[in-house]
């Protein structure tokens, strides 16, 4: 691949992560990582045949260049191993029994990737609002635990998150 | 699209390329016919013309000239084309935007630099798209980025 003389200005106006579904590979360690919600997830193994991969630096990774820590809020992960499906909240992925919101924009990864919380929360952050689709119960997330709320906060029920009852009821990264 | 041109305003915040420090009788030339017209000048301001110096402690606090109409001046094109502080009002052509960025952009911007204007969807549709796994290198600083699902990291 050439080398394109731009200006910084315009670099800086492109797209502040890579799309979903991006592979990444250091090429130092050889690690390869699939973007989802804008952060790096490493892989174990190959899935998807790793289409489009692009070679980085482990740095680029490490340092979070253009890169998010976490998976943003609402990002739908399935693990290829066992056709899990998990939603991000708060950093967390929650086991799905099925997809809500159609599981737009699903990314397929290891379940490995998920097990080892690789960029992942084990519970989501506080704050983090939940909304079982079957019930429209509202939950606020409060030291990795659900707590129901009567009525959104009064700020709103902002960057909610839609989850399914049973997520909530078998606390899947989530405490008691 | 068009270049930015001299910055202006109370003081100079770290302007690279120039700075006009607003004095009380600073003005923009409006007047269609004058010489003066969509330039800069110190004087006595005519009914038409800006006097700058009445908004240095809102919208001119910081500023810079937006090169509209400026290669050539054409009488009655329009003046007085400014990105500057917002001050939570409408503008009459200017951009508007908060302090801290107006600022940024004075210390940062570079000749070459341009702003884009339009409907956002249709600015970002006009986006550069570099290939994925592609190289491009800021010129100012050497940095080069590689791209990676349309970003560059």
């Amino acid at each position: 691949m050439g080398l394109t003389n731009t200006t910084q200005s315009v670099i800086n106006a492109l797209p502040k992560v890579p799309t979903d579904g991006t592979f990444l590979r250091a090429a130092e360690t050889g690690r390869v990582y699939r973007v989802v919600g804008g952060a790096p997830l490493w892989l174990s193994s190959c899935v998807d045949r790793c289409a489009g991969l692009v070679n980085v630096n482990q740095r680029t990774v490490d340092t979070l260049d253009h890169l998010r820590a976490h998976p943003a809020g609402g990002a739908f992960l399935r693990a290829v191993e066992t056709r899990r499906v998990y939603r991000v909240a708060g950093g967390a992925p929650l086991w799905l029994s099925s997809c809500v919101d159609r599981c737009a924009g699903l990314v397929n990864l290891n379940q490995r990737t998920v097990d080892t919380l690789d960029h992942l929360r084990a519970y989501p952050g506080d704050g983090t609002l939940l909304r079982a689709v079957q019930t429209g119960r509202v939950y606020q997330v409060a030291n990795g635990s659900p707590a129901r709320l009567a009525k959104c906060p009064a700020q709103g029920c902002i960057a909610m998150v839609n989850v399914d009852q049973w997520t909530v009821d078998t606390r899947d990264h989530l405490r008691p | 699209m068009f270049t930015f041109g001299t910055a202006f305003g109370r003081s100079n915040p770290g302007a690279p390329n120039g700075y006009i420090k607003l004095v009380p009788n600073s003005c923009w030339g409006s007047t269609v016919g004058a010489a003066s017209y969509n330039r800069y000048f110190t004087g006595a301001c005519a009914p038409a013309d800006e006097s700058m110096y009445k908004y240095v402690n809102t919208a001119y606090q910081q500023g810079l000239l937006i090169n509209y109409n400026t290669k050539p001046i054409r009488a009655g094109y329009g003046s007085a084309i400014f990105f500057h502080v917002s001050t939570g009002a409408t503008t009459a052509g200017c951009i508007s935007t908060d302090y801290q960025t107006v600022v940024t952009t004075i210390r940062t911007t570079r000749p070459g630099d341009v702003v884009v204007q339009g409907v956002a969807s249709a600015v970002i549709a006009a986006a550069p798209n570099f290939a994925n796994g592609s190289f491009v290198r800021a010129a100012e600083n050497g940095r080069v980025y590689r791209m990676v699902g349309r970003a560059p990291l």
